[in-house]
């Protein structure tokens, strides 16, 4: 990564990957679980944008144990370095 | 190193069998028309063929292989080696493979034997029977590849019932002085072994009553012991992480690389996942062809079905420089360079 992640960039890159959402609704205290779109499929959505966008992998097991967006903040600007 | 090069050998001709049976999501009805748009956006698969109860691998594989046999006009004598590759044999004691032999008069002569690989299994086939081949007396090789996986689904199982299809190949192999050398690339892991499994069946759970007892999986999934369950984050995450580097392996051992290739046929896995993959490799996407829409995942069946619909028919003569990748139950996964011209391919055959 050339620049350093930062939580802005990420929330607009996490929002992008769901179809009804509106611009502005996920915040890092949003638990994503209860998002009306969240299914398993939109789980490999998700990992995929995460190897796509930010060039890390997350685990099954860490997508697991995340709860709120901050969370997979967290685990992908560790990851990114 | 799971590295081979082959010589001296050359793939004459394929063939595939389908199915006549097709389904597609709506007749499932275990997706609500939401769930079922985002499915087909997702994964990519609309329709998918799926063999009657009475209808194995071997018997779609035998009725590619009598095909191919027929165009190509080679004997069955000529044949002294001949591989079944499929998770889903006839029985489980003993393999399928002297079974075909039977069934297509090969002679006694020749060497017949099973492999168990599921999505890296034409990869796996190809470069142990090719090996197998070069280093043997014989003209020609006898490659059957194939799954009826959906016989190991729960009807009622949506992550894995609107993926999982149907099909069977065969492909003729020659020894042929001077051919161009074909490479391989395969890998595997069985840390991961439980991401795609039937747990009941085998000798370490033996089947009993409670084998067939349905229960509600986390996400509300419903199947027993004795159905395939597949874990797809994990499958995804471990695709997403090795067929890439795996593909970069192949071609450094190779010494060739990735714009020399002409079409790149990947297992038939899941869109989404294919076209990460792809994106990663920096290939384009007239390169990448697909068969996910109309017939699904095939398991070991989708590099030929993908191979022959999408790429052969069309032009079977033609030389071309093809990769091709499986990756999945094992974990297994593998890629292999060659190159193909003056092949026989006759259309597909749809069996009933």
């Amino acid at each position: 990564m050339s620049t350093p992640l930062d939580a802005g960039t990420f929330l607009e890159k996490f929002e992008a990957q769901f179809e009804e959402l509106e611009p502005g609704t996920i915040s890092l205290e949003t638990e994503f679980r209860q998002l009306a779109e969240w299914t398993s499929m939109q789980s490999l959505v998700v990992i995929a944008s995460f190897d796509w966008e930010f060039g890390v992998m997350v685990t099954a097991d860490e997508l697991k144990q995340a709860v709120t967006v901050g969370d997979l903040f967290e685990t992908v600007k560790v990851k990114a370095g | 190193m799971g590295y081979l090069r082959v010589e001296d050998v050359a793939v004459k001709g394929l063939s595939v069998a389908l199915p006549k049976n097709e389904e597609t999501n709506s007749d499932l009805g275990l997706m609500t028309k939401k769930e079922q748009a985002k499915f087909e956006k997702t994964v990519g698969i609309l329709r998918r063929r799926v063999a009657p109860r009475e209808m194995t691998a071997s018997d779609l594989c035998v009725g590619a292989a009598e095909r191919l046999l027929e165009v190509t006009g080679v004997s069955p004598a000529d044949i002294g080696v001949l591989i079944f590759v499929s998770q889903t044999p006839d029985h489980t004691v003993p393999g399928s493979a002297s079974q075909i032999q039977f069934r297509l008069g090969i002679p006694t002569t020749a060497l017949a034997m099973d492999i168990n690989q599921g999505c890296a299994g034409y990869v796996y086939g190809l470069g142990t029977i090719a090996s197998l081949l070069a280093s043997s007396a014989s003209q020609y090789a006898l490659l059957l590849v194939g799954d009826t996986i959906t016989h190991t689904l729960s009807p009622t199982d949506k992550s894995t019932r609107p993926i999982f299809s149907d099909a069977g190949s065969a492909t003729l192999l020659e020894r042929k002085s001077g051919a161009a050398a074909m490479h391989f690339q395969l890998q595997s892991d069985g840390k991961g072994y439980q991401a795609i499994h039937i747990p009941h069946g085998g000798t370490r759970f033996p089947l009993a009553p409670t084998s067939f007892e349905v229960k509600v999986q986390e996400g509300g999934l419903e199947r027993a012991a004795c159905h395939l369950e597949m874990r797809g984050l994990e499958v995804f995450h471990f695709a997403l992480k090795e067929v890439a580097p795996n593909i970069h392996r192949l071609m450094e051992a190779a010494g060739a690389n990735l714009d020399e290739v002409d079409r790149f046929v990947f297992h038939q896995a899941n869109l989404l996942l294919n076209e990460s993959i792809r994106k990663k490799l920096r290939l384009p996407a007239e390169k990448v062809p697909y068969t996910l829409a109309h017939f699904g995942n095939t398991s070991s069946g989708t590099v030929p079905v993908t191979l022959v619909d999408q790429v052969l028919l069309s032009n079977p003569t033609a030389h071309r420089k093809l990769c091709l990748s499986g990756f999945g139950v094992g974990l297994s996964w593998g890629s292999a360079l060659l190159e193909t011209a003056d092949l026989i391919v006759p259309p597909i055959l749809e069996m009933s």
